[in-house]
């Protein structure tokens, strides 16, 4: 348990320890597989539960009614009124919750026929008070109560939620990102339609093999297994695929032939605006525009997702399919051997044959239509999202995730370092004692005056190098060394950066006296999205020739180069991605400065920056040319770039810009 | 092609509001009040001489004074905007980004306590003796080492000269005495039977050696706390109180006309309903108790968020 009072970059931090453990509630004994006597089991645990839950906040009553006098960490009292607002759960804690059937929304009536669909008119909320008096009428004999309960998909049973004061239901169930979106959405039901299309095209392998490739990112460790080949999925392993998805599906959809031109980009744009969903969803604030946009995602979502209808079939439909196709299959030879018989023409037999082929796809898709739908109860929670950020503020903070992180180290960790005998207390115990030195800690350090921790120099000015290279001894000018022979033309680029800078008097020959010192590692801080008070760090490594780790590769990273200027570059606002070649300092010792630099490896936007229509992501190129290195200053370089190869192949010239890698990008690279 | 918003300091446009307000942020900092804390205000020390016996009778004394405490500005909002339909309605001439509107006087406190609590707390090191002695228990406390190690570390005479704690039960002992978290004694407790039906419950305060374990296998043992009670501990902490809010705000983004936006909880539409509407209910009860127009205040709204 928490309080909203608490913000929520505070209160969902595992480590500020604001959750608070409230019960723990007595584990019902296993079914014992029969079902009459199960089925009284289950009623009797309802009612247990029901029962524990208004012992537990009977308190609350008489605080909502009268309010409690409170001492806040502020020295000030104030006289408050806790109310439940909240109870985060998963959709199968929450059918349990407020006593529905298992395929119907806690939120709303929306009729199980039309979860899939396009919400035109909402239905309408679902009021649990009015269940309440519909229930107790039931028990009286009302039957047409009852029925209507049954319709609504409500259980004949008194909700745990009913007895309790002050407590609207309804506004109990919150969206989840987690449960909903990753593990629902597109662990269970989106990646399998993706993989039968990507089969049924035959594109599952080059998939495969952009899978292999892509590139590190802080936040997103590149995955080391074919996608294919992995059986298992974690939540954070489902987070980096929806980072990937639209580039390496897009690489592995490239260059259609004519017939796979439209459901390639069908199936594109349906997975890029369920995957922009997503990450607008996890906005921390949003305003109305943010907001529209996340509804026409999701309205796009709807309006492509029947490419993958195919693919929701399961096996009686499947059966029926390969019935039809075999009885077609052979009516369809007994009239093109009758037609040779009859000793029509090639070409006749032939159109014969396409209409059969034509005839046979109808008669398929019939079924599919006919059977196959896409009402899931997961697909329909998206559509609260938007008017819960209205009433509720941004959704990430109600995540799961924490309370199961908190619940990970309150209580599994406990056990584990428990006897495991009568491990209850133990478990309270071993939480307790840590919370104790934590809240010390932290109310020690706290200081009431200080409003915000705020970072004192811009994060700008905190770029950082590391990992110097020790200067090897025979080289003849250290310029020289950083360049390793391979760009001779290092002192010229230097001039020119020079030239940029406003130091005009350097010439080359100076600039090769000039003392160099050379780097593998770039820090560069990055300001969190929405959140000024934190910084990630993005690491950019330059290895050069040698190799990373055990990667058995060397990394050079991509990173962002910032022209200054907004208007150039389309999409990419006046960025262009490049690659590390080289970081460096340089002792200037004619104007007396030292200067940290990076040589970088330039790409160029493909037309001018603009996205392309079906994926939304831009393309750049590699020229190869001498004029696309060029040095920079540190100051420039943004963070780390996300880019997808276009082919697995050796010489690929073009990447697709990761733009869904993190929100700071996302939101910077768009259109 | 959607309108993008230009900053009001330099040329440069925004697509997002968000964007939007990261560059104010970043380029212009001062320029717009921080996430969520409307400004503070001053502690009524008039009032620290109260205390908590006296009901109904207190409270309407200490809203006397907090009308004339002078941390409590009145020009700031104004007066036709305190009310809270007014919001969606009110335009106004566009000078730079919005400041947060706020309703005036809710959260704000009944009076304080002297000393604020941090202050007492904050250098004991009770019931340890010695700060060294602390440490060493935070840092077995910290690093999980077991009991059984613990024991053998005093056993081969490995604590500091001078350290009171000479086992693992008396330091374990103490650290159970010591009053930061929200400790064991808070728990209650109590059995179900699964098998009749039949919640059993024994308000009794948890200690070690209750009964045995259920034998029967359809019993159970529960534990629950006092909800009032956690949200009293964890109101009262001073570490989060500079992120604390006790107030519904609604934030603007720099848009003409001002759009809002939507972050904390106390942004969102559900805060105001709830804490303004009960507000309004408690301004009309001191209306007919002081025969007098009092301006909105009182109250926060502890909202109880539930993790299961």
């Amino acid at each position: 348990m928490s309080i909203g009072n608490i913000l929520s970059n505070v209160r969902n931090k595992p480590s500020r320890h604001a959750n608070v453990l409230l019960a723990l509630l007595p584990i019902p004994p296993k079914m014992t597989g029969a079902a009459s006597k199960d089925r009284k089991q289950r009623e009797t645990n309802h009612e247990i539960l029901r029962d524990l839950m208004e012992e537990i906040f009977e308190p609350l009553a008489s605080a909502n009614e009268h309010g409690v006098k409170i001492t806040c960490g502020d020295g000030n009292v104030r006289l408050c009124f806790p109310r439940l607002a909240a109870w985060i759960a998963d959709h199968m804690e929450n059918v349990t919750l407020h006593g529905i059937v298992q395929n119907r929304c806690p939120a709303c009536e929306e009729d199980v026929e039309r979860l899939g669909e396009v919400v035109e008119l909402p239905a309408k909320a679902r009021d649990y008070s009015e269940y309440r008096r519909m229930y107790y009428r039931y028990i009286e004999g009302d039957e047409d109560a009852g029925e209507e309960l049954r319709d609504l998909g409500v259980k004949l049973a008194p909700g745990i939620f009913w007895e309790l004061s002050h407590v609207v239901q309804v506004d109990l169930y919150k969206p989840d990102i987690l449960h909903v979106i990753y593990l629902g959405i597109f662990q269970t039901h989106l990646m399998k339609w993706v993989v039968g299309f990507l089969k049924k095209h035959k594109r599952l392998d080059s998939f495969d093999k952009i899978w292999m490739l892509l590139p590190p990112y802080p936040g997103f460790s590149p995955p080391n297994k074919e996608y294919s080949r992995v059986s298992q999925w974690q939540g954070k392993e489902m987070r980096n695929l929806v980072k990937v998805l639209v580039p390496s599906l897009a690489a592995a959809l490239r260059r259609p032939n004519n017939a796979e031109r439209i459901p390639f980009v069908t199936a594109l744009r349906c997975v890029r605006s369920i995957v922009d969903f997503t990450l607008m969803a996890q906005y921390r604030s949003h305003s109305d525009e943010t907001l529209q946009y996340m509804s026409d995602f999701l309205d796009d979502f709807h309006k492509y997702k029947d490419i993958f209808l195919e693919f929701r079939k399961d096996k009686a439909t499947a059966r029926r399919v390969r019935e039809v196709r075999k009885r077609m299959a052979a009516s369809h030879t007994v009239a093109q051997n009758r037609l040779r018989a009859e000793g029509a023409s090639t070409a006749q037999r032939r159109r014969a044959g396409d209409d059969q082929r034509r005839e046979l796809q109808d008669a398929i898709e019939a079924i599919y239509d006919d059977e196959l739908d896409f009402n899931f109860v997961k697909i329909h929670l998206l559509s609260h999202f938007k008017d819960h950020v209205h009433r509720f503020g941004s959704i990430g903070m109600y995540s799961t995730e924490s309370g199961e992180s908190s619940h990970k180290q309150m209580i599994k960790e406990g056990y584990r370092r428990s006897n495991k005998n009568d491990a209850t207390f133990q478990i309270l115990r071993a939480y307790a004692r840590i919370d104790n030195f934590r809240m010390h800690d932290m109310n020690a350090q706290c200081d009431p005056g200080r409003i915000h921790s705020d970072v004192e120099h811009p994060p700008e000015e905190l770029r950082e190098l590391g990992s110097r290279v020790a200067p090897s001894k025979n080289s003849r000018s250290s310029l020289q060394f950083v360049s390793r022979g391979a760009l001779g033309s290092l002192p010229e680029l230097l001039v020119d950066y020079y030239r940029r800078s406003g130091q005009r008097n350097i010439t080359a020959e100076m600039a090769n006296g000039f003392h160099v010192e050379e780097y593998r590692l770039l820090k560069v801080p990055i300001r969190c999205f929405q959140d000024p008070t934190e910084v990630t760090w993005h690491l950019l490594r330059c290895t050069g020739q040698r190799l990373w780790r055990t990667s058995g590769k060397a990394r050079n990273d991509w990173v962002w180069v910032d022209t200054g200027n907004e208007e150039l570059y389309g999409a990419l606002r006046g960025c262009f991605p490049a690659r590390l070649c080289a970081i460096f300092k340089v002792r200037n010792t004619v104007n007396n400065r030292v200067d940290r630099l990076v040589l970088v490896d330039r790409l160029f936007a493909e037309s001018s920056g603009k996205p392309q229509d079906a994926s939304g992501l831009v393309t750049v190129i590699m020229t190869g040319s001498v004029a696309s290195t060029m040095v920079v200053s540190i100051k420039r370089i943004l963070g780390m770039a996300h880019l997808v190869p276009e082919s697995a192949a050796q010489d690929n010239k073009r990447w697709y810009v990761n733009n869904r890698i993190d929100l700071e990008t996302f939101n910077r690279v768009y259109y | 092609m959607p309108r993008k918003s230009q900053c009001p300091y330099c040329p440069k446009r925004y697509l997002y509001s968000t964007a939007y307000n990261n560059h104010i942020e970043r380029s212009h900092p001062g320029l717009q009040v921080g996430l969520g804390v409307s400004p503070p205000r001053e502690p009524d020390n008039d009032g620290a001489a109260h205390h908590l016996n006296d009901n109904s009778h207190e409270r309407t004394d200490d809203i006397d004074q907090l009308n004339h405490a002078p941390g409590v500005e009145d020009g700031e909002v104004d007066p036709a905007d305190s009310d809270f339909e007014s919001h969606s309605s009110s335009t106004e001439n566009y000078t730079g980004p919005p400041e947060p509107t706020t309703y005036e006087g809710a959260g704000a406190p009944l009076y304080s306590v002297e000393p604020p609590p941090v202050a007492e707390k904050d250098v004991s090191f009770a019931p340890f003796a010695t700060e060294s002695d602390f440490r060493l228990a935070r840092w077995f406390i910290e690093s999980r080492t077991p009991k059984e190690h613990v024991q053998k570390f005093f056993q081969e005479g490995l604590g500091p000269p001078g350290c009171a704690i000479k086992s693992a039960y008396t330091l374990f002992n103490k650290v159970d005495q010591m009053g930061w978290g929200l400790g064991t004694s808070s728990w209650k407790t109590g059995t179900v039977d699964f098998g009749s039906h039949a919640a059993d419950d024994t308000d009794s305060s948890l200690q070690e050696d209750e009964a045995a374990p259920p034998r029967n296998g359809k019993q159970a043992r529960f534990y629950y706390r006092d909800p009032v009670e956690c949200v009293r501990f964890l109101l009262g902490q001073p570490c989060f109180a500079k992120d604390m809010v006790f107030a519904p705000i609604t934030e603007w983004n720099g848009d003409v006309p001002r759009r809002a936006v939507y972050s904390e909880m106390h942004t969102a539409e559900w805060w105001w309903e709830t804490q303004v509407c009960i507000t309004e209910c408690w301004n009309l009860l001191s209306m007919f108790a002081n025969d007098s127009w009092r301006s909105t205040r009182i109250s926060c709204r502890t909202v109880l968020h539930w993790c299961p």
